[in-house]
């Protein structure tokens, strides 16, 4: 175990991204942002500031959550393709140092297009006429680490399968992530038959509940966040991103590279 | 290089004037009035993956356009409350949803409505006291339930950072629905308790001109 590798690994993950023009999303970002705010200024009567935060908002989450995915998803399977893996493999790296290497290398990349679609939406909300709120901001590093969360959850994926199965099971879990207090609470109704009771408790343990760290909804209308309550939040949400992180060092290991 | 170039531009080009014909002749022979149906609340509630607040601005975007169009155009109203209904499932907090809803409820006739919108509205910013004043409001302009109209502005009066209009309100409309005798108890309370001059001076002239002057001398000699 060396940080110097993890830190080369993630080097070079990152540089592929760059090659990737992932950065060319914030240009993006901001073209949706405008837009958003001219079409909320004409049409959302008496709600504009909220339309635009949202919209700030939930794009800065996707944008997050598809990078990661797609970086994921694709890590592996490109190495291979590329045969980049077997140069990196036959040097003194082990199987989990190559995985984490490239989930740091990721989550180095999310946090700089997080810091940089943050810094587009304050300088936009500026331009329209006002700064952006301080309490909106601690929800964008709980965003950061959804996103780790399926960064990881693509690596997983990736060494077990294609790229775009991956690509569909992550989706599929970041609905099922968010819905499952929602199924626990119709499932726990009096009249619910035992079964489906037992399969709403399982579903709850047994997926991530992703409803902890989105609190887009909150911030929004100025709640304030309790630093234990976002400490908890993030602690786990890398408490998963291990988890996912170790069975894909598991996967790989028995892949015969 | 050139040539695919010019090809792919010319036939671009030659899709979107057919697009553009297809709509026009489809757009003059196909009537719909636009907005078919609206998902149940409660199901986009639960599918909307942790994006309620921003799914409710997209509904509330299209409840508006939609609102604002049959505003203009045979005021065919049928789906404005579902529509609000879905906008505050998906966010119960969005305050302009039930400021712009309630009037256009209560303007299409359905008083009834508003008061369920401002009620949702009430359960979820319980100390709020805009919502009880709103229904109150919405009963007074929009129907002669003017008893409804005193219980909810009083409910109003009744709350931390009220509108002090709320009293005055509570015993214009007691005093409309027959009930002189709580619209002197409001405007006697108002009297006494105001810090306000002008609401003070209001109270009593509200008070003499229903022929209790006397309460105001009393009230002197018990000080």
């Amino acid at each position: 175990m060396s940080p110097m590798r993890w830190y080369h690994l993630a080097s070079i993950t990152f540089k592929e991204a760059l090659r990737d023009r992932v950065f060319n999303l914030v240009g993006l970002f901001a073209v949706v942002l405008m837009a958003g705010a001219f079409l909320a200024g004409n049409l959302s009567a008496g709600s504009e500031a909220k339309v635009i935060r949202d919209l700030a908002l939930a794009f800065i989450q996707i944008l997050l959550l598809l990078v990661g995915i797609l970086l994921g998803s694709q890590g592996i399977h490109r190495d291979i393709d590329r045969r980049t893996i077997f140069l990196v493999l036959s040097k003194p790296v082990r199987r989990g140092e190559y995985l984490l290497g490239k989930l740091l290398g990721i989550g180095a990349v999310l946090l700089a297009l997080g810091i940089a679609m943050t810094l587009a939406f304050v300088a936009i909300h500026g331009l329209l006429g006002g700064f952006v709120p301080m309490n909106l901001l601690p929800a964008i590093p709980l965003m950061l680490i959804e996103a780790t969360v399926f960064t990881a959850m693509a690596l997983l994926f990736s060494s077990l399968t294609s790229p775009t199965l991956g690509l569909a099971y992550c989706l599929g879990l970041f609905l099922v992530g968010h819905t499952t207090s929602t199924i626990h609470t119709f499932t726990q109704q009096p009249e619910t038959p035992d079964a489906v009771r037992w399969f709403g408790e399982f579903m709850l343990r047994i997926v991530p509940n992703l409803e902890v760290l989105d609190v887009k909804n909150q911030v929004v209308y100025g709640d304030p966040l309790r630093l234990q309550d976002a400490l908890w939040a993030g602690g786990y949400g890398l408490a998963w991103t291990f988890l996912f992180l170790g069975l894909a060092t598991l996967s790989i290991l028995r892949r015969e590279v | 290089m050139r040539a695919p170039l010019q090809a792919m531009l010319i036939a671009s080009l030659g899709f979107t004037s057919i697009q553009w014909t297809f709509e026009g002749w489809a757009t003059a022979r196909v009537r719909l009035p636009g907005l078919q149906s609206v998902p149940p609340p409660r199901v986009a509630k639960a599918i909307a993956a942790g994006f309620d607040g921003f799914l409710a601005d997209l509904a509330y975007i299209r409840f508006s356009t939609y609102w604002g169009y049959w505003l203009t155009h045979g005021r065919a109203f049928h789906n404005v409350a579902p529509l609000l209904d879905l906008v505050v499932t998906l966010d119960p907090r969005l305050r302009s949803a039930y400021e712009i809803g309630s009037v256009a409820l209560g303007d299409a006739g359905d008083v009834d409505g508003a008061i369920r919108l401002l009620a949702k509205g009430a359960k979820a910013s319980p100390t709020d006291s805009w919502y009880p004043f709103q229904t109150g409001m919405m009963l007074f302009l929009y129907s002669t339930r003017y008893a409804e109209a005193a219980t909810a502005f009083e409910r109003a009066a009744s709350m931390p950072g009220a509108d002090p209009a709320a009293a005055f309100f509570a015993a214009r409309m007691h005093l409309s629905s027959a009930r002189k005798d709580m619209a002197l108890r409001i405007w006697y309370d108002i009297w006494r308790t105001t810090k306000s001059p002008s609401m003070r001076t209001c109270a009593a002239n509200w008070i003499k001109k229903e022929g209790r002057g006397d309460l105001l001398k009393d009230a002197k000699t018990g000080e």
